[in-house]
């Protein structure tokens, strides 16, 4: 890929380093910089109580520049880069970019370099001004490039996070909207920045260099254990980011790719817990796996909301097909199948998570959460897909949906609380966790867990009867759109 | 006609395409094709989807089902081709507001793969075509809307496409900058370059359309060149004979042709109706002469595209 030739970087060249303009962001910066290594300067000269010598002003200057990176890498550069999309529809532009013969990876490279050119002199001018300093303050060589590849990487997910979530915004689609799910990512991104920075502190201060992290067996630094977490979110980012380009409507995930990214969330998921949970003792081990199971989740939130196919989708696909389709046909092909079967592939990570792990200690429990959980979850993912059938026709619906899931989760919990009974709490799908409790056994009969498990199938029957209906009104519409 | 022009591919050639949002179906089993210097008027009410005709054609919409070929690159999804075959002006845009209009045309030139060498003097010779030169150093946010108008056609024209997609170019122009933008069109016909057209506002059509595409409902009523379907459309040829003399006896001559039938008789003049070709014309005019009869004019009456647009719009309203 010749960067030079690419013509967003052309585009953005002009705009953004005019020579009034740079000199007033180079100003800003110069002020930014100068009142670190002045005040700081200072306090070292004038002072003896804050920094003992030149090693603790070079360490306390190293944070700060590292901080100061974090704040253009993680903050400003996301921004920038998520808002690339949204100027150009502001400004009426969009067509024109949609429209420029450039393949999706000159799009992406083009905006991720392009929108942070007026930004990037000055993140590398930070990066030398925070080694010189780290090297005054005597941190060693290795934790430096552990921090900067740790910060590169986590640079390269937040900017295709954010470049992803302002493509995906654009569509208005799915149960919970795309970007609903996608905002409350950018949460956890924002959070993991922070976490980022307090930790570097951290480490810095308490000489932690030496943490070491275990994945699986391995015992890794933990700046390369996060360095790689973000890797894995930069490389699904950038697949979502090409994809999203390439073909612009649609599910951000193919149904494989949404197996294969729910797979590797699952794999890294028992890495991170896999050591602790192990050597857990058995009061312990019961919350580690509750840990996992809130953590393990995610990816499942995430597919609910981005590789799930809208009406319009239903309707392209049957358009596509030259001979009428069946109910079954559809049932086959229809979300709530797809997300059934990515239940199933996560149950059957838990379960396999929870047995290996503790040497079989958890078996019948690990079943019975697994009973409840998946017959909430038949409720759920009916609930979500009468959803995207229907609520073009009667956006009320949202309202309803909400109430009754949190109804069904949540109710059970609050009157178990209310009449201070355990068994009450089985009945809700996040309450049924309580089970991996060491004394659930004897609290709670393995009886009452499946006629929990029961109530909520049933309740996902109920669902699926008009789900039906529609469905076979969508298998219908190839006939009427022919003869149409 | 230029024979080459028939015998040559199409440059588009659209079979069977359609287009269902959800149950709505905005374009229904829609087929034509445009060759090479046709300049296609679309016209239909509101709703007709003509937008959505040309954003399919433009790559940004997906067709639910048909084909369609531009300059023999079959239309898909993110087709590179197409979009380097294509110049497509959206009814409502706007350009990059913080570029010049030189850096501006620059960047779509080279985005749109012309050379490093030759791209500045094609800049140019877009900004002199829209009449823009002197602005050419002025941010895009100090053009005015019909400037950004005509830049936009610039933007559409510096790589030189097989084809041409304009939807309502003229939508929100005052008067001056409406006429402006319609010499430039016509300059555009007159170069050769095929287009197709949609707009509300058809006297700026009438011009220089060659063709007519009139949609209704999502479907094709009508395609031709304007003369043919404006006698498709009227169904008979309608001729004024402007003569010196008694137009009753006139009349009665006219009447003796086969296929005649006179509708109107006015002081100096006869309007007369048939069926038959344009051939027709010649005969009667010449049976008038034979009778000594002094013919000072004959003109066919065609109905302008107003007409057309109002006529297909009445019939879309009764159904």
């Amino acid at each position: 890929m010749n960067l030079s030739a690419n013509p967003l970087l052309l585009r953005y060249r002009c705009s953004l380093l005019r020579p009034g303009q740079f000199w007033v962001n180079a100003l800003v910066y110069g002020l930014v910089a100068g009142a670190i290594l002045l005040l700081n300067g200072l306090l070292y000269g004038c002072t003896t109580t804050t920094y003992a010598n030149a090693h603790e002003l070079g360490a306390a200057i190293y944070v700060q520049f590292l901080i100061l990176l974090a704040i253009l890498l993680l903050v400003i550069g996301p921004v920038n880069t998520g808002n690339a999309l949204q100027v150009e529809q502001a400004e009426r532009s969009y067509d024109f970019f949609r429209l420029l013969p450039l393949s999706p990876a000159d799009r992406a490279v083009g905006i991720l370099i392009g929108r942070n050119l007026a930004m990037l002199p000055f993140a590398g001018l930070t990066t030398l001004l925070m080694v010189a300093s780290g090297c005054v303050g005597g941190i060693a060589g290795l934790f430096q490039v552990q921090v900067l590849v740790a910060l590169g990487s986590a640079t390269a997910a937040a900017n295709l996070a954010a470049l992803l979530i302002s493509q995906r915004q654009r569509l208005p689609r799915g149960p919970m909207k795309a970007n609903q799910v996608n905002s409350l990512l950018s949460v956890i991104v924002l959070a993991s920045v922070i976490a980022i920075c307090a930790a570097c502190v951290f480490a810095i201060n308490q000489n932690a260099a030496r943490i070491r992290f275990h994945f699986y067996a391995l015992e890794l630094p933990w700046l390369l254990v996060l360095a790689g977490l973000f890797l894995f979110a930069a490389a699904w980012s950038m697949t979502g980011v090409l994809r999203s380009f390439r073909v612009e409507t649609g599910p951000l995930f193919t149904r494989p790719g949404a197996i294969a990214f729910l797979l590797g969330c699952l794999m890294i998921c028992a890495g991170l817990f896999w050591s602790s949970f192990h050597d857990a003792c058995p009061q312990d081990a019961g919350s580690i796996l509750a840990g996992y199971v809130v953590v393990s989740c995610f990816p499942l939130l995430i597919l609910l909301a981005d590789a799930s196919l809208s009406r319009q989708d239903y309707t392209d696909i049957l358009a596509g097909e030259l001979e009428p389709v069946t109910l079954a046909w559809v049932w086959s092909r229809s979300n709530v199948g797809f997300w059934l079967g990515c239940f199933a592939i996560w149950a059957g990570a838990f379960v396999a998570f929870g047995v290996t792990g503790q040497q079989g200690r958890f078996g019948v429990p690990l079943l019975l959460v697994c009973a409840v959980t998946g017959a909430s979850f038949l409720f759920w993912a009916g609930l979500i897909e009468l959803h995207i059938l229907c609520a073009e026709r009667n956006p009320k619906l949202t309202g309803l949906f909400t109430v009754l899931v949190a109804i069904q989760s949540a109710l059970p919990l609050l009157l178990g609380g209310v009449l201070g009974s355990k068994s009450l709490v089985v009945f809700s799908p996040f309450g049924s966790l309580s089970l991996l409790a060491p004394d659930s056994g004897s609290v709670v009969s393995p009886a009452l867990v499946l006629a929990a498990a029961l109530l909520h199938f049933l309740l996902g029957v109920a669902v699926l009867i008009p789900l039906n209906r529609e469905y076979r009104e969508l298998a219908r519409l190839p006939h009427r759109c022919r003869g149409a | 006609m230029d024979v080459s022009a028939v015998a040559a591919p199409p440059v588009l050639e659209v079979c069977g395409l359609r287009k269902a949002f959800g149950s709505l179906v905005a374009i229904n089993d829609v087929s034509f094709s445009v060759r090479r210097g046709e300049v296609v008027g679309l016209i239909g009410p509101n709703g007709a989807g003509k937008t959505t005709l040309l954003r399919m054609l433009a790559t940004l919409l997906r067709p639910t089902s048909g084909r369609a070929a531009i300059l023999g690159n079959e239309l898909g999804w993110g087709n590179l081709a197409i979009r380097r075959a294509v110049g497509y002006l959206p009814d409502f845009f706007n350009l990059y507001t913080d570029l010049t209009l030189r850096e501006c045309l620059t960047f779509f030139g080279r985005a749109y793969g012309l050379p490093e060498t030759t791209v500045t003097a094609r800049v140019a010779d877009m900004l002199a075509f829209v009449d823009l030169t002197d602005k050419g150093d002025v941010l895009i946010r100090h053009l005015s809307r019909g400037m950004v108008q005509r830049l936009g056609l610039a933007v559409q024209l510096v790589h030189d496409p097989g084809l041409l997609l304009l939807d309502e170019p003229a939508s929100g122009l005052d008067p001056k900058a409406r006429l402006q933008l319609r010499g430039l069109l016509k300059r555009l016909s007159l170069e050769g370059k095929t287009i197709v057209i949609s707009s509300h506002i058809l006297p700026e059509l009438a011009d220089f359309c060659s063709h007519v595409a009139i949609l209704a409902a999502g479907r094709l009523r009508l395609f031709g060149r304007v003369d043919e379907v404006q006698q498709r459309l009227a169904g008979v040829r309608r001729v004024t004979v402007r003569i010196l003399g008694d137009p009753r006896a006139a009349s009665a001559v006219a009447e003796e042709v086969a296929g005649f039938r006179v509708v109107d008789v006015k002081p100096g003049a006869l309007v007369a109706e048939t069926k038959r070709g344009v051939e027709s014309l010649a005969e009667l005019n010449a049976r008038l002469v034979s009778r000594g009869i002094a013919v000072v004019g004959l003109s066919e009456d065609t109905a302008t595209l107003e007409e057309l647009f109002m006529q297909i719009s009445g019939q879309e309203g009764e159904r």
